[in-house]
């Protein structure tokens, strides 16, 4: 603790500095969301050709080159690109005489040609305007894929088995991808997988500052002590029944896990834990564990709760409120019956008698969890709150979250004036480069068509069946999370969810994604090496004579993990 | 009067070694210095910057369990200390040593076969640190006695 005790006095320079920051990275974040619409004004005479590019599943393909020639000739009329809807529009000085023949062309895909013919031109009469049926472009599978979707692997098995760092394996990733593009692709065309300037399209801006925003918040919020303070209420409150605290314990871990982020969370709750598991003379591993199990799964009732959330609102327009209303009854009903397995599970330890503890160990207890700063705590409360209205709210007015959380952290700057290295130092840069890296990676592997043949199978095997469709998702992805990164996971499942919400009928309100949140979080229960919040609970266990091994967690996260799996599967088909 | 030092994780399964280590103190009548020491380098590996202060919540929760060894000490007549540190155990250990001019470490296994206390570390850690400092080292296992060394001797 202390980013305050240790806090300068600030200059009026410092002060406006700090200020000129943080609207900077707001207007930065404003002008990012303005989307120029390109206009145009017709003039006299001028022809317009309209259409629309997609994929065979359905999808729009966009950058796609369109060119129009004369049918007698071949001069070349006009170009243009495809839209991100993979719309399209040529305007043609005149009508052309002889017809038109439309060539469209896009890396990754067989090139296409379409004719109008002269006879359709002239029955257009005075309209000035042709619209093209549909273009169909069939993916290209060359050895750009093979090359990828190799990188792509290898990068997700270093991952795994932690052969190097989450955002140093995707920082190889996509830099072997560049590399293959741009030396391999000078000498074979087909070796061009991404440019450098594509590979920045796919980066979601929004995403990465209302990470920024957030960390910055949590930082501050953390620092105050407010969470190890509720844990010694419950301590106080629960007057030694044992599984009343754990209940306790389990739900005040579950808010501060829909509100910051899991690993925070742990750091917070766990050293206190372990000081009331052993102020009542029981393992106090009944109480850490139940505690990390609800933080991996109560997160999914926000939108910041979870990085996969985030990923997973950003990419699917899912606001605040949808996941709170969505999620929140299911993940209660998911969080009571885990709640009930843990009772169980630990009954032996939880039926103890609790010992009493000497006063003087009693106000040693009271003092590792009193609040640090009381006037910080109530200035960065009224600005978190303010965020979370901005959240709630701002989805009517297309205020994203990203503004909500930067100027919240903007705000808290100001107010609560801490160190700003400090707080600079909060942020997690490791991972904001891990998710730029990610996003580039997964643009690379959608680009030569991998994510869409993976779709293609999976819409072949779901067919029309929208439960099975949901099943596959929140167990498939569920499971795979119990050993893999959830984070590159759910990236990479993204892109194949939005196919599959095109392709399955009624799967348009979206449940795919609200299966692919629940899976990706559930998930992380199954194993120690499931999720981050796991491991930091591990790391700090370990410290102490109450270490929680690779078999210890399985035995009570494997049953839990299909346990909530079950819950939130049957929820998302009442729900929906 | 001479001082006694019991590294400890704290913990039940701790207790019956820190019973040992506190009825060795007695008949010797030597005071006893219990120490608790985190290693963080196990945690700053498990993700994301800390951006909490890790040492001294580990710090506080080392003290609780110091505490609670240091009040059964003291009711068993047995004046006793605390000290928490971070660090590699054997440096830290051979640092408190020095400073407080210890006589005798006593060492409990752990119960779970985890981290630094398994047996082999420890009887090499005694061997090593015994010769190095002079020092005896008895090494205990659920309040039986495993292990002694003494220094030079």
């Amino acid at each position: 603790m202390g980013f305050f005790r240790n806090s300068m006095k600030t200059s009026p320079r410092n002060l406006r500095d700090l200020c000129m920051a943080g609207l900077i990275l707001c207007m930065f974040i404003l002008v990012s969301n303005l989307i120029v619409q390109p206009g145009h004004a017709m003039r006299a005479g001028e022809f317009i050709i309209s259409g629309q590019l997609q994929d065979s599943l359905g999808q729009p393909v966009e950058n796609a080159s369109i060119s129009a020639a004369a049918h007698d000739g071949g001069k070349l009329l006009g170009e243009t690109e495809s839209r991100s809807d993979g719309t399209w529009s040529l305007t043609l000085d005149a009508v052309p005489r002889g017809g038109v023949d439309i060539t469209v062309e896009r890396a990754h895909f067989q090139p296409r040609s379409v004719s109008i013919d002269q006879t359709v031109l002239a029955d257009l009469g005075s309209a000035n305007i042709y619209r093209v049926d549909t273009i169909e472009l069939e993916r290209r599978i060359d050895v750009s894929f093979w090359v990828a979707s190799l990188v792509f692997l290898i990068v997700l098995l270093l991952i795994a088995f932690e052969f190097l760092h989450s955002a140093t394996a995707a920082l190889a990733g996509i830099s072997t991808i560049f590399l293959v593009s741009y030396i391999g692709g000078a000498y074979s065309p087909s070796l061009k997988i991404l440019t450098f300037d594509q590979a920045i399209e796919y980066i979601d801006w929004k995403v990465v500052f209302l990470l920024i925003g957030m960390m910055i918040i949590i930082a501050i919020l953390e620092d105050t002590g407010i969470f190890q303070w509720m844990a010694f209420q419950a301590y106080r409150i629960s007057r030694g029944r044992n599984w009343l605290l754990v209940v306790i314990l389990m739900a005040i871990t579950s808010i501060a896990s829909a509100l910051l982020d899991n690993f925070t969370t742990m750091l917070l709750m766990v050293p206190i834990s372990l000081q009331i598991g052993m102020a009542l003379g029981i393992d106090p591993l009944a109480l850490i564990i139940p505690e990390v199990l609800a933080s991996n799964v109560a997160g999914i009732t926000t939108l910041v709760g979870t990085p996969t959330n985030i990923l997973i609102g950003a990419y699917a327009g899912i606001g605040f409120n949808d996941f709170l209303v969505n999620q929140t009854i299911g993940v209660i009903i998911a969080l009571i019956v885990m709640g009930a397995y843990v009772l169980f599970h630990f009954r032996r330890e939880l039926i103890k008698n609790a010992e009493g503890i000497s006063p003087h160990l009693y106000e040693k207890l009271r003092e590792n969890a009193r609040i640090e700063n009381v006037g910080s705590l109530w200035k960065a409360l009224v600005v978190f709150v303010l965020v979370f209205v901005g959240f709630i709210l701002g989805e009517h007015v297309d205020l994203v979250p990203a503004v909500s959380a930067l100027a919240g952290a903007t705000i808290l700057l100001i107010w609560l004036n801490p160190d700003i290295h400090q707080m600079i130092k909060a942020v997690d840069w490791t991972t904001l480069v891990f998710f730029m890296a990610l996003f580039m990676l997964v643009g690379a592997i959608q680009e030569v068509g991998l994510i869409s043949t993976v779709a293609g199978w999976m819409a072949q095997v779901v067919g029309n069946n929208l439960p099975l469709g949901v099943f596959l998702i929140i167990f498939g992805v569920g499971t795979l999370s119990t050993f893999v990164a959830n984070i590159p996971l759910a990236a990479s499942m993204l892109p194949i969810v939005r196919v599959l919400t095109g392709s399955i009928p009624g799967a348009g309100n979206l449940i795919l994604y609200y299966a692919l949140s629940m899976g990706a979080a559930m998930g992380g229960n199954g194993f120690l090496i499931g999720g981050e919040a796991n491991l930091v609970t591990a790391g700090i266990t370990e410290q102490t004579e109450y270490p929680i091994t690779f078999v210890k967690f399985l035995k009570v996260g494997l049953p839990v993990t299909y346990l909530t799996l079950a819950v939130g599967f049957i929820w998302l088909l009442i729900r929906f | 009067m001479t001082t006694m030092l019991c590294p400890t994780r704290g913990g039940k399964e701790s207790q019956p070694n820190q019973d040992f280590a506190i009825q060795y103190a007695k008949q010797h009548d030597a005071d006893l210095l219990f120490l608790y020491v985190s290693d963080l380098r196990l945690i700053s590996r498990a993700g994301p910057p800390i951006v909490v202060d890790i040492e001294e919540e580990l710090s506080e929760v080392g003290d609780f369990m110091l505490t609670m060894a240091q009040e059964r000490a003291e009711k068993a007549g047995v004046t006793a200390g605390t000290a928490v540190r971070s660090g590699v155990f054997s440096d830290v250990l051979r640092e408190i040593i020095r400073e407080n001019k210890i006589h005798t470490v006593i060492l409990g296994e752990s119960h779970e076969k985890t981290g630094v206390a398994t047996s082999e570390y420890l009887q090499h850690l005694s061997e090593d640190l015994g010769r190095e400092l002079n020092v005896e080292f008895i090494v205990v296992r659920q309040g039986e006695l495993v292990f002694r060394s003494k220094g030079e001797e």
